[in-house]
């Protein structure tokens, strides 16, 4: 997530809170963090819980939480952000109000351990799911959006159930997407419930990296995990809850493609859409770069091929984290701006290429990037 | 023998240059050098290489669980039969035997334009609707045919009027269709068509030539003329998609197929179905099938001459879809239920469609109703205005039907590697060879079927990009220019391992 970094005064502990640019109105509202600028001083005896004051602007006095940014910075904090302030003087952005994905992270848990997972799992801080509560209090009722992912949320089991139902409820119509390997939904009940908690405007997204339990079992680092998701999708369309697949495309998965586009469209004909990503090279996938590594470049004739196959049979196709310069053209209109606004990257002379604006950049965390890179004219 | 993988159900035929073509149940299918297909039956076949992986993608082996893929298979197959869940949706009204045409190769064995003993009254017509109604599909289609049905639109009419009624309450998805030489079509029953929503089936021969040859008035003049002024008509109030046509092709038009094409795309015409002559009604008698019928072969080999041709005018922007060839490419290349009366399994006789004759009679598909009318009662199933829904749909006769009708357990097909695609025709085997269960060896429906599935999986083997943009804008249903994508020519082809 994205991270900004300033002074803090008077921190203890984390403190959560949405970004204002006024004092709160109603009295003994909490959680309002609000920011000063030097060009729009602020009544500094708000009632704000916390801070964010621009260099140069005149502080609140007393004991009062405050972290101090450089001016500049504060205009990447807007008004509806939702920001935990940390003692160390980071601003942590945990909901963006101008950016089209936000996430929230469910917990850190998994029960896989795919050899190109950008984080890698690990265990959840008690408060993760209290926390989460919170943000889901304090974003803009006017959200189109939201995921929700993980680590593997299905493993907090009908406390993923209780949360999906009490965002239905602050949103009666927002598209929540869950992120999942679906290898829990194989219980046709809590497919069932998450659904229905859901309803009516619930997307689940699954990866599936396979046409065949070995390959897609040793992507997964998970030994029974093609079968279970298997089963689980089909537990999906009984229920006709939409649903979305993903593959990774690295050295594991790329040569098998237009095979798997085959038992995707045969299998598995109720998926709303099939994304092929780019794979971010960062956390496991750095880790294991050698074993996985191809250059997006050298595999752009599978990726052709499997998404003709697809686009063929009238199944809707979607291109992630993959840059335009290394795409053939007719793959363009596939191509989606997926890199996260926090995330995302340049390298120098994309200022220079025609296309900046359409394409989706490259992972800021990346450790290699294709050596085909290059401006388009 | 230890075996490393254990083999799932599948069916094959040998094809020429060394290879075998390998099926399953629900129609994945693979093409192998008869070398590699040896290896997989002898569990040989290393279990490591990416042939192995191809077939154990497409479930023909697994090398790990079982279970799981018979699921697999499983739900895939109910997927491929769903059509029969529904049971009748077509049902097809005769609502008069009489024709102001008298085409020499008539499946309707029509009668003169006076006799109106063989219209069908008004409580038969009721009694028909509710019948129909009585089915448990909650897809009905209701096709008007003759006959010409414009010699007795009233009843057309009342047919509509009272199955939309019922429908009240019924909720079905309802739609009619209605089998017209469009001779007598005037702007009010076009505009009446157009408000009830109505399609038109109609049948074009080819060019006049060809057309007036077999399709004649009762006074032996043309029909073209007429054919082609009342198109134009009902086109300036129908849209494009609202008409279609069927073809009969006769020994006239066997040589001549790409100018009975010409001809469809000429009229406006998105759409064609190749199919040969039926051996039912008129076309039965011998004199005319001296002027009608030919070898099935002759059949088979225009049909290769023409599709290319049809797949040609296509790639220069001309939608023209084959029918028929969109239907089986659907089965071999899609995971879906597609319901053809005429060839599926179990056959649709009775279960997917119904005839109800003029006089109230119920058949299991018109091909009954013909030998009816030539003096065998065979596949007489009841009758609308004696008989109730369940003694007429619910009968020992129709049971016995379709369990000879389901090409798992009829002799030849059983093995036959084209058997996720095919279908039975019941009535037909008993009309040309004498018993429902029939004689593939010496069937020409056989034949026929046989050599268009090897020509369709030659073309599917080259896989030509063209040809493939085609099938699939047939078999989706979308313009081509949506398939197409330019081929990338400087693609990296590098070979990733």
């Amino acid at each position: 997530m994205r991270e900004l970094k300033g002074v803090s005064h008077n921190i203890e502990n984390p403190i959560l809170g949405v970004i204002s640019t006024k004092p709160p109105r109603i009295f003994g509202s909490r959680n309002t963090i609000q920011m000063i600028a030097p060009d729009k001083p602020g009544k500094l005896r708000s009632r704000a819980t916390a801070f964010i004051v621009g260099d140069g602007a005149e502080c609140p006095k007393g004991s009062r939480a405050i972290v101090q940014v450089a001016k500049e910075q504060l205009s990447f904090i807007h008004a509806g952000d939702v920001v935990l302030l940390e003692p160390d003087g980071r601003i942590k952005f945990l909901y963006e109000i101008e950016s089209p994905h936000n996430s929230l992270l469910l917990t850190h848990r998994c029960n896989c351990r795919c050899v190109m997972c950008p984080q890698g799992p690990c265990d959840d801080m008690p408060d993760l799911m209290k926390t989460n509560y919170a943000i889901l209090d304090l974003i803009s009722p006017k959200t189109e959006h939201l995921g929700l992912t993980g680590g593997e949320p299905t493993l907090l089991e009908d406390e993923l159930v209780e949360f999906i139902r009490a965002c239905r409820q602050k949103f009666p119509r927002m598209l929540l997407t869950l992120l999942t390997n679906g290898r829990k939904l194989r219980d046709l009940e809590f497919s069932k419930n998450i659904a229905k908690a859901g309803f009516p405007n619930l997307m689940i997204e699954i990866p599936l990296y396979a046409d065949n339990d070995r390959e897609h079992d040793r992507v997964m680092g998970a030994a029974g995990s093609f079968y279970d998701t298997i089963a689980g999708l089909r537990n999906l369309a009984l229920i006709r809850q939409p649903v979305g697949l993903r593959t990774v495309l690295h050295r594991l998965t790329i040569g098998r493609l237009t095979q798997y586009a085959e038992f995707v469209y045969r299998n598995l004909p109720f998926v709303s859409h099939v994304a092929f990503m780019g794979m971010e090279t960062h956390g496991l996938a750095a880790k294991n770069l050698d074993e996985l590594w191809v250059d997006p470049y050298d595999y752009q004739e599978y990726l052709y091929t499997a998404v003709k196959h697809l686009v063929r049979r009238n199944v809707s196709v979607s291109i992630y984290n993959l840059q335009l310069c290394i795409l053939p053209k007719e793959l363009w209109q596939f191509a989606r701006r997926s890199i996260s606004t926090w995330k995302v990257s340049y390298l120098p002379f994309c200022d220079q290429c025609k296309m900046k604006t359409e394409c989706c950049g490259l992972f800021a965390t990346g450790i290699r990037h294709s050596s085909f890179l290059k401006k388009i004219n | 023998m230890n075996k490393s993988y254990t083999l799932l159900p599948f069916r094959f035929g040998r094809f020429p240059g060394a290879t075998v073509l390998v099926v399953n149940e629900t129609g994945d299918f693979q093409f192998l050098p008869t070398e590699l297909f040896d290896q997989l039956i002898s569990y040989r076949l290393d279990h490591r290489s990416a042939e192995f992986l191809d077939l154990k993608g497409k479930h023909f082996v697994t090398d790990t669980e079982i279970e799981p893929v018979i699921e697999l298979l499983a739900t895939k197959y109910r997927t491929r039969k769903a059509f029969l869940t529904n049971f009748t949706a077509l049902h097809i009204v005769v609502v008069t035997l009489r024709c102001n045409q008298k085409c020499n190769y008539c499946h309707a064995s029509s009668q003169p334009q006076e006799a109106k003993r063989w219209d069908m009254n008004r409580e038969t017509a009721i009694n028909t609707t509710k019948m129909i109604m009585e089915t448990p599909s909650p897809i009905v289609k209701i096709e008007f045919q003759g006959g010409e049905p414009l010699l007795n639109f009233d009843i057309v009419k009342l047919i509509i009027k009272t199955a939309k009624e019922i429908n009240i309450k019924k909720q079905k998805d309802l739609s009619f269709v209605v089998c017209t030489n469009l001779t007598l079509i005037t702007e009010e029953v076009l505009k009446y068509l157009r408000n009830e929503k109505v399609l038109i089936s109609t049948s074009l021969d080819g060019p006049q030539k060809i057309h007036d040859l077999h399709r004649r008035m009762r006074d032996g003049s043309s029909s073209y003329e007429k054919f082609v002024k009342n198109l134009e008509l009902s086109r300036k109030i129908l849209a494009p998609e609202e008409i279609s046509s069927l073809v009969t092709i006769t020994r006239d038009s066997l040589g001549k197929m790409t100018e009975v094409v010409d001809e469809y795309i000429r009229q406006g015409f998105c759409s064609i179905f190749l199919r040969p002559i039926n051996p039912y009604g008129y076309a039965r008698l011998e004199h005319v099938q001296k002027l009608v019928d030919y070898p099935i072969e002759d059949f088979v080999d225009a049909y290769k001459k023409v599709l290319p041709y049809i797949i040609d005018l296509n790639l220069k922007g001309m939608r023209i879809e084959e029918c028929f060839t969109s239907l089986l490419l659907t089965r071999i290349l899609t995971p879906f239920s597609t319901g053809f009366v005429d060839l599926q399994s179990p056959s649709g006789a009775g279960i997917s469609g119904a005839v109800y004759d003029y006089n109230g009679d119920v058949y299991p598909a018109d091909e009954g109703r013909m030998l009816a009318k030539m003096g065998d009662r065979t596949f007489f199933m009841g009758n609308v205005n004696r008989d109730p829904y369940a003694r007429v749909f619910n009968s020992n006769f129709l049971r016995d039907l379709i369990s000879k009708s389901c090409l798992e357990t009829l002799p030849g097909c059983h093995s036959c590697v084209f058997q996720a695609y095919c279908g039975s025709d019941p009535i037909r085997n008993y009309a040309i060879q004498g018993t429902m269960i029939g004689h593939r060896p010496t069937s020409g429906f056989c034949f026929m079927h046989k050599e268009i599935f090897k020509y369709l999986f030659e073309i599917l083997r080259q896989d030509s990009p063209d040809y493939m943009d085609v099938f699939w804008s047939w078999i989706t249903k979308r313009p081509l220019e949506s398939i197409r994508m330019r081929p990338c020519a400087n693609l990296k082809a590098s070979r990733i391992t």
